[in-house]
């Protein structure tokens, strides 16, 4: 289980910290309302909002 | 059928030569119909100024005036009204005669043809080709006139582009004016034209675009024209960076971001200062998380938790988690989970989608208790 696990270099302590956010993906093909809502927030939560998210330098639109 | 034919409005020839052998062909058979392709002739000839036709024309109307003068007379009430026609002749209309104009040539020309003085082709020939070198000179004004204003419009325009962008290499407008001075100065004076300038005349009935300036350019020898045709692409191609700026900040309107670009433009960020305020994704993940912050405007506060004109496939979901988390992988049963690491600065969060995410209606708080993937089970 662990070896199909895509690990990242962590930014900032463990994934145990408070603000970290675990996101749980259902099996359906498309998700509901009221998830789209939760991963907003949590995202939000996580500090990944508009302002601070862009496409990748040099692939701008 | 004299009168039918004098009446007649479908005049199919347009030419002299037409009309005269029509008239000759006539003059032994219907002598109206012959009397009538002579004055057409003539009066195209008067219309064309040009006279060297009026004597084979003037044999043919003796030979009839000869035989009918009555006749003759009659018809000659064809032409314009201005013309007094009595028994003794043609009388002109009192006008200037100091000036010498189209006018006075063509009564001039009927003068010479209806009573008894002989042509003088030379010095006929000779006013007619003043009097179109005179017309000529007048329309040269003309355009020499519009020329300059079409430089004032092109000056006005390069004066807007400067205030709106200040260029890095600035517009040199005083070699520009200078350089169309040196052109329009030609026609300003009143001195004849032909003799100094070679005129480009193709050029001048064009707009002032790019295309009419280069032409200008490439008719003119002045010293500056490199110069200023550069220059005023130059700031044709400002103008358009300009416009496309614009549009790029009215479909990102991040004012935040324009200044984070302009401030990091042309710079390679460092990778820890990048990772601490911003966070860069591929383009189908950046797709996938705009699809969260996308605000439906037609919706009412209440209704935009529900966001009903959003889908968001689980491939989509998987792409973007797997770009954003640092832990993303399978949970229990075909359920998947992923971690979402936080930046280090993290911005407060927005309070109208966050008092919509905290409150939820108590459609969706059902929704939350009929569903039976709630965040309570799989969060530890």
């Amino acid at each position: 289980m662990k070896n199909l696990e895509e690990k990242r270099p962590s930014r900032e302590g463990t994934p145990s910290s408070a603000a970290a956010q675990m996101i749980v993906i259902p099996k359906h093909k498309e998700l509901p309302n009221y998830l789209i809502i939760q991963i907003r927030q949590k995202l939000m939560d996580a500090g990944f909002t508009p302002d601070k998210v862009f496409v990748e330098k040099n692939k701008t639109l | 059928m004299l009168s039918l034919s004098l009446n007649r409005k479908d005049d199919c020839f347009d030419d002299v030569f037409s009309w005269t052998a029509l008239a000759i062909a006539e003059e032994k058979g219907n002598l109206g119909i012959s009397l009538y392709a002579y004055l057409k002739a003539f009066s195209l000839c008067i219309n064309t100024m040009s006279p060297q036709y009026i004597p084979a024309i003037r044999d043919g109307m003796n030979r009839i005036q000869a035989s009918n003068y009555e006749k003759f007379s009659s018809y000659l009430s064809l032409l314009p009204k201005e013309y007094v026609i009595s028994n003794k002749g043609l009388k002109l209309p009192k006008r200037n005669r100091l000036t010498f104009n189209k006018k006075k040539i063509q009564d001039a020309m009927i003068w010479y043809l209806l009573c008894d003085e002989p042509l003088k082709l030379d010095e006929f020939q000779k006013e007619i080709a003043l009097e179109r070198q005179r017309c000529s000179d007048k329309k040269k004004e003309e355009k020499a006139h519009r020329i300059k204003k079409m430089v004032e419009e092109i000056k006005e325009m390069i004066g807007e582009i400067e205030e709106k962008s200040p260029p890095s290499n600035p517009i040199d407008i005083q070699s520009l004016e200078s350089s169309f001075e040196l052109e329009s100065s030609f026609y300003v004076d009143d001195e004849p034209l032909q003799t100094t300038i070679a005129f480009n005349s193709q050029s001048l009935d064009c707009q002032p675009t790019v295309s009419f300036l280069d032409s200008i350019y490439s008719s003119s020898s002045s010293t500056t024209t490199p110069v200023s045709k550069s220059l005023y692409r130059n700031a044709l191609m400002q103008q358009a960076e300009v416009k496309e700026k614009k549009l790029r900040e009215k479909s990102y309107g991040d004012t935040k971001r324009q200044q984070e670009d302009k401030k990091t433009e042309g710079k390679e960020i460092p990778h820890e200062a990048l990772e601490a305020t911003h966070y860069y994704l591929n383009k189908k993940a950046f797709f996938v998380f705009q699809k969260f912050f996308t605000s439906n405007e037609s919706a009412t506060p209440e209704m935009h938790s529900y966001r009903n004109d959003i889908t968001v496939k689980k491939k989509e979901i998987q792409q973007l988690l797997k770009a954003l988390s640092g832990y993303y992988g399978p949970a229990k049963g075909s359920h998947e989970k992923a971690t979402l690491l936080p930046l280090k600065e993290s911005c407060p969060t927005s309070p109208t989608l966050a008092a919509a995410a905290i409150q939820p209606s108590s459609r969706e708080k059902n929704r939350h208790l009929s569903t039976p993937f709630r965040q309570k089970k799989h969060s530890s």
